[in-house]
């Protein structure tokens, strides 16, 4: 359960630019999570609930959360294809074991609104 | 108004986490990761007893309670620095500093940092560690690095544990390094029992390179 730090540290570092901006108020706040980071979304958003009453820059302010899927690349013909687990995983096309991952490993704060 | 930031979440940590790693110097660090009870402090015992004479070594033992592991290190005659997270589920960069701040560094070679027992949260935060190493005890089952992506990617060196237990469990090892190859395919794998303390030279010959090659880096 480190989502609580996670959204800690997006409204520490949100903050941050917005006081050096003169925002007083952020509506919201807009992250990118790779789905092979393990950050569950129900719980980043309690997460961000309740550390937003406690913190008037974020009163009323919603979490929006953009969630990217786990895509591999073929090491040895190119192929980009979805992981849905990592048994097992193999190139549809070649059948090759190798890959290295393109997608899925995000964990960023892409934007913000305020004013 | 919209603010584009693109901005890493913990981007925090790893400012945190660089300061460490310039502050930890020649000292080769290790960031023990693994589930609770897949012998991280029985692997910590047995390397730091098999060691002693060769290497100056410390530990900063992250517990959510008990000083428990802290006083079985202890008892093996290396300096320890208990941390407890009251709860929290991994050791972040800044808890790291404060622990690493009780030591003195510069007369270390090798410094292991025993994580909270979880497969998932201690594998986001760099400490500012050399290595992270995935220990994994395979009555946990053969499925874990396809269940734990994240950690065995990140992993640096994988330890599987309690080895001599395999004839009554159904672990299927081709399976489970298959998957982590496909994960990770740089990481050394060292199959080992750590209570019985079958296997670990080649654990131990591996801490002896890293060491003297973290050494001849610094100087």
């Amino acid at each position: 359960m480190h989502e609580m730090s996670l959204v800690q540290y997006a409204m520490d570092a949100v903050e941050q630019r917005a006081m050096g901006m003169g925002i007083r108020h952020v509506r919201g706040v807009y992250l990118v999570i790779g789905e092979m980071r393990g950050a569950l979304p129900e719980l980043m958003e309690y997460g961000f609930r309740v550390l937003s009453r406690s913190r008037p820059l974020f009163f009323g302010a919603v979490l929006h959360m953009e969630l990217r899927s786990v895509e591999a690349q073929c090491a040895d013909c190119g192929r980009r294809y979805g992981v849905r687990e990592f048994h097992g995983v193999a190139c549809p096309d070649c059948g090759s074991r190798v890959y290295t991952l393109v997608q899925g490993n995000e964990l960023y704060i892409e934007s913000f609104e305020g004013e | 108004m919209k603010v584009y930031l693109e901005q890493e979440i913990l981007q925090e940590n790893e400012h945190q986490a660089e300061e460490n790693r310039a502050r930890f110097g020649g000292v080769f660090v290790v960031n023990l990761i693994g589930s609770p009870g897949c012998g991280k402090t029985t692997l910590l015992e047995k390397t730091l007893t098999a060691l002693k004479e060769e290497f100056r070594m410390a530990v900063i033992e992250g517990d959510i309670y008990t000083t428990k592991d802290a006083r079985r290190i202890e008892a093996c005659g290396v300096s320890v620095v208990q941390v407890n997270t009251a709860g929290g589920c991994h050791l972040s960069a800044e808890i790291t500093a404060k622990a690493a701040s009780n030591l003195n560094l510069g007369a270390l070679d090798l410094l292991f940092i025993e994580n909270v027992g979880n497969l998932v949260c201690p594998a986001e935060f760099d400490l500012g560690e050399d290595c992270k190493a995935a220990v994994l005890s395979i009555v946990e089952g053969d499925d874990k690095p396809a269940k734990y992506p994240l950690l065995f990617r990140e992993a640096g060196v994988v330890v599987l544990n309690k080895c001599d237990l395999q004839p009554y469990t159904n672990f299927d090892m081709d399976s489970a390094l298959a998957d982590l190859r496909g994960l990770n395919a740089s990481a050394p794998v060292f199959s080992l029992s750590a209570a019985k303390g079958e296997g670990l030279d080649p654990w131990f010959d591996w801490l002896r390179s890293a060491v003297a090659e973290k050494k001849g880096r610094q100087t």
